[in-house]
């Protein structure tokens, strides 16, 4: 198959067909139209495509025929690290895109709302600016302040490693959001650079991703799950 | 003082026993000291020998008057001057320890004779008294001075010859002695076999009635005191007995029971006449004298057992002594010696040994109770020391037998010890009631607390399930119908202009609805987060722009579901109100804590209104605002006028003082 370096491919998995019609028109409308989009319908074909092709970007909804996404997440995740995969949601404080955040997604994508913000809020996907609802913040705080103590008791060590904790700053800009603060205010008032908090959230739902996998496995390793199968 | 309190306090038995020895003591010093008594110490002595006799086997010798004994009552002292020499009393003469039963003895009678001064006859009759009379039968004479009168017998003591070991003499003069007021002569003669141990102790004359009371204080230490200790102590031994049968543990309670009955079995002949038939008579001397071994050995074991110490080796070598002098001293065996001294020599000698390990043992150990019993053990060993000097003629008759005494002490430190045993059963009880109480209190509160959790978890899961649904009925039904027709209009250039809005403003409505059913998290700033994350988009449609001022907040743990709907339901009225009419061009939201309270302030720059004419369009928002405020246990003020925008404060306070639960 003949891809240029402008053209990019992504894939949209999306069982509604008026939404998923939707979500294909804005995608193209962000990146153009040399973009390559796939669209499916359910996990099964969705597994297909990822094994077949590699996709910059991947939008998937979350509640599927044949199950929740959140195998399919976590495979792109570990497998295909270059792509961006994002949960598109009607509800952005969904008990939903929390678990598709631990589960890998890197962001998430607001269903509800116009189509000029829609394609914003890709294109600042895209480049490594994703959304992060004051809502969505809260969990995410309350994510790293309570596992580092069931983590203490189940005997793995006073600290987890660094990769699976909040910095100081970053603590900081999520309280910041989670308290209704746009990140231009939260740079502002830190005396950072909007960009700058854009990779702090970035960086924050990698990490979220990361301690979700590592409780996930640890939580396995106790109930002696480990090489039992992969699948959920 | 205090400590001396304590040792009272502590020791109020042995006060008590002091105080009642004291009085006794008085109850017989007191009348002799009105009358004078003579105490006669300066006598005539003379041996008046009455021909060989067989030593039997018997205890004390020559055989009772019943058996084979010259008349004694028609023996009067010797009339020979010549024959009596001076003396003192006391006088007597030792016991060896084995005495054979197969020599010639002689037999005698032994005289002493001094003149009384008629003096202490002015107040009445009189009377002669002696205390302790050790050896054969005696007998009393006397004469006036006066007109060289022939002898009288006084008294022949032969028919009470079996209780005169212990017991005193009173013997009464004749009447007529007294109106004379002359002196008169008194000759004591006490019949003994040569070899064999005998002593007497001084005589009194005095005033009969003065005698009376010595003789009865006499007789009261003598028979009295022992008899009572040892009805004491059987009482207190059936108690235990009966205590060690229902309290299957306690061992040491028969071994004390057992042991009271071997003490009044050896105490008997203090307060038993003994029988006057030969063979019962070596068979009761037998029995208690046997008896004194089990009472040392069973004292003993008792002890060593109270204090828990594991002696067997012990225990075992003092029944095994107890039951061979049993065994070895019965009257059946035709034994060649009288053995009484030497066998309670031996018992003083295991004694000695058992209780010097028994007081070296309690030094060491510290055990209030073992030293008591081993003090009580070491004293009755003294006291049984004493008794064996006494008995052997080693010490002045006059002494008094003590053993019966060191009972006295082992009741009381038993009693003693019991009645500690009781009070720390007691106070066991008590302890434990309480500690069940405070266990039963905390398993309550326990439990009510779990039950309240509980509760919690069940409205929370309830509010969680309820969520979801609403969840799962938005984004499949009403959210993707909704989706749907927002992509329609979008789609439609000609759509009318508001139908986006409405459509949003539906959307935004129904996850309101969802974000109060959120877990609460008692956090103003996280639902003040989410406000305007649902209305800035509104807000910048209508042209103001957002200010906003909120501070790190301290928890409302008071804050449920419903109070968080409500608030966020207020709050939206508000920034309704600004978006419908205040044409605002910036909107503040500050957010602060400040004296037990949590202000939230929202100020605009719109037109305002004038409150006290309020606008017939907003009036029912007005009312609703104010009563979710109270429904909160807010205060909500406002501050407005035409063209000067509108203030909104609302106070939180951070401990609720509206425990009901707000209604939507």
């Amino acid at each position: 198959m003949n891809t240029n370096l402008s053209s990019r491919r992504v894939l949209v998995l999306e069982d509604l067909t008026r939404p998923r019609e939707w979500l294909v028109e804005q995608v193209m409308q962000a990146f153009g139209p040399a973009t390559l989009v796939d669209a499916a319908t359910n996990l099964g074909d969705a597994r297909a495509l990822v094994l077949a092709h590699s996709y910059e970007l991947a939008l998937v909804d979350w509640e599927l025929p044949d199950g929740n996404a959140s195998a399919l997440i976590t495979w792109l995740c570990m497998n295909r690290p270059a792509t961006i995969t994002v949960v598109a949601t009607i509800h952005d404080d969904d008990e939903r895109v929390f678990a598709a955040l631990r589960s890998g997604a890197r962001g998430y994508l607001l269903k509800s709302q116009r189509n000029e913000l829609v394609q914003a809020q890709l294109k600042g996907i895209d480049l490594g600016q994703p959304p992060l609802s004051p809502a969505i913040a809260s969990k995410v705080l309350n994510h790293f302040r309570q596992p580092a103590a069931s983590a203490r008791t189940a005997g793995s060590g006073p600290h987890m490693p660094a990769d699976e904790q909040l910095s100081a700053r970053e603590s900081e800009v999520l309280g910041l959001i989670a308290k209704g603060y746009k990140n231009a205010e939260v740079a502002d008032k830190l005396g950072l650079t909007p960009s700058t908090i854009g990779t702090y959230v970035r960086d924050i739902y990698q990490k979220l991703g990361i301690s979700s996998r590592a409780q996930a496995a640890l939580a396995a390793d106790r109930l002696g799950l480990i090489g039992a199968g992969s699948r959920t | 003082m205090h400590r001396w309190r304590k040792l009272i306090r502590r020791s109020w038995a042995f006060v008590f026993i002091a105080v009642g020895l004291a009085s006794l003591w008085l109850y017989g010093v007191f009348p002799a000291a009105e009358s004078p008594i003579q105490l006669q110490t300066q006598v005539q002595h003379t041996v008046q020998p009455l021909g060989p006799r067989q030593a039997t086997l018997g205890l004390h010798l020559p055989e009772s008057a019943s058996f084979d004994l010259p008349r004694l009552d028609e023996i009067p002292p010797p009339p020979d001057d010549s024959l009596w020499a001076p003396a003192v009393l006391p006088d007597g003469q030792a016991r060896p320890p084995l005495l054979r039963n197969d020599q010639m003895r002689e037999l005698t009678l032994r005289w002493y004779r001094f003149d009384a001064d008629a003096a202490v006859l002015q107040h009445g009759p009189g009377a002669v008294g002696i205390e302790r009379i050790v050896g054969g039968p005696a007998v009393v004479w006397g004469r006036p001075l006066s007109a060289n009168a022939p002898w009288q017998l006084l008294h022949d003591n032969r028919p009470a010859w079996l209780t005169q070991w212990n017991r005193p003499l009173l013997v009464h003069l004749p009447a007529e002695w007294s109106q004379g007021g002359a002196k008169f002569q008194i000759a004591v003669g006490v019949s003994t076999l040569s070899g064999i141990n005998f002593g007497i102790t001084p005589v009194r004359v005095g005033p009969a009635s003065a005698l009376e009371w010595w003789h009865r204080k006499a007789m009261f230490w003598r028979t009295t005191a022992p008899l009572l200790i040892s009805v004491c102590a059987l009482l207190l031994g059936g108690f235990s007995v009966t205590l060690g049968r229902s309290i299957t543990s306690q061992k040491s309670f028969y071994l004390f029971g057992i042991f009271t009955l071997a003490w009044a079995v050896r105490n008997l002949h203090y307060y038993v006449s003994p029988p006057d038939t030969r063979l019962a008579y070596e068979w009761f001397w037998w029995l208690t004298n046997a008896s004194l071994s089990w009472v040392m050995a069973l004292s003993q074991i008792f002890t060593l057992r109270v204090a828990q110490l594991s002696w067997p080796l012990t225990e075992r070598c003092l029944l095994l002594f107890a039951a061979a002098i049993t065994v070895l001293t019965m009257p059946a065996w035709p034994l060649l010696a009288e053995v009484m001294v030497l066998q309670h020599l031996l018992n003083m000698v295991v004694a000695l040994m058992v209780c010097t390990m028994t007081v070296w043992s309690a030094y060491r150990v510290k055990n209030t109770e073992f030293r008591w019993l081993a003090f009580t053990l070491l004293l009755g060993t003294v006291f049984g020391v004493h008794d064996w000097l006494l008995v052997s003629g080693r010490l002045p008759p006059d002494h008094i037998y003590l053993l019966p005494f060191g009972c006295m002490f082992l009741v009381i430190v038993f009693q003693n010890f019991l009645a500690a045993q009781h009070v720390r059963a007691l106070r066991a009880l008590g302890t434990a009631n309480e500690q069940q109480q405070i266990l039963l209190e905390a398993q309550r509160k326990e439990l009510d607390q779990q039950h309240r959790l509980l509760t919690a978890i069940a409205s929370e899961k309830a509010i969680a399930d309820e969520r979801k649904r609403l969840m799962r009925d938005m984004h499949d039904g009403l959210g993707a119908s909704l989706l749907s027709s927002m992509a329609i209009v979008q789609s439609d250039p000609n759509a009318p202009d508001g139908l986006v809005q409405s459509i949003s403003d539906c959307m935004n409505e129904l996850r309101s609805v969802i974000d109060s059913l959120e877990p609460s998290e008692e956090d103003v700033g996280s639902i003040l987060g989410k406000l305007r994350h649902r209305i800035g988009p509104s807000l910048e449609l209508a042209g103001t722009e957002m200010h906003w001022q909120v501070e790190e907040l301290p928890p409302l743990p008071w804050l449920n579901a419903s109070h968080t709907l409500l608030l966020m339901r207020l709050l939206q009225e508000m920034f309704g109100n600004i978006i419908k009419y205040a044409r605002a061009r910036h909107v503040t939201l500050s957010a602060h804590a400040h004296d037990g309270q949590i202000v939230l302030q929202v100020q605009d720059d719109g037109v305002g209104f004038d409150a006290s004419v309020t606008p017939p369009a907003s009036g029912r928002g007005l009312g609703n605002m104010r009563d979710r405020a109270q429904a909160l246990g807010a205060m909500l003020e406002l501050h407005t006028a035409p063209g000067q925008g509108v203030h909104w404060l609302l106070h939180l306070p951070l401990s609720n003082p509206n425990p009901e639960t707000a209604s939507l």
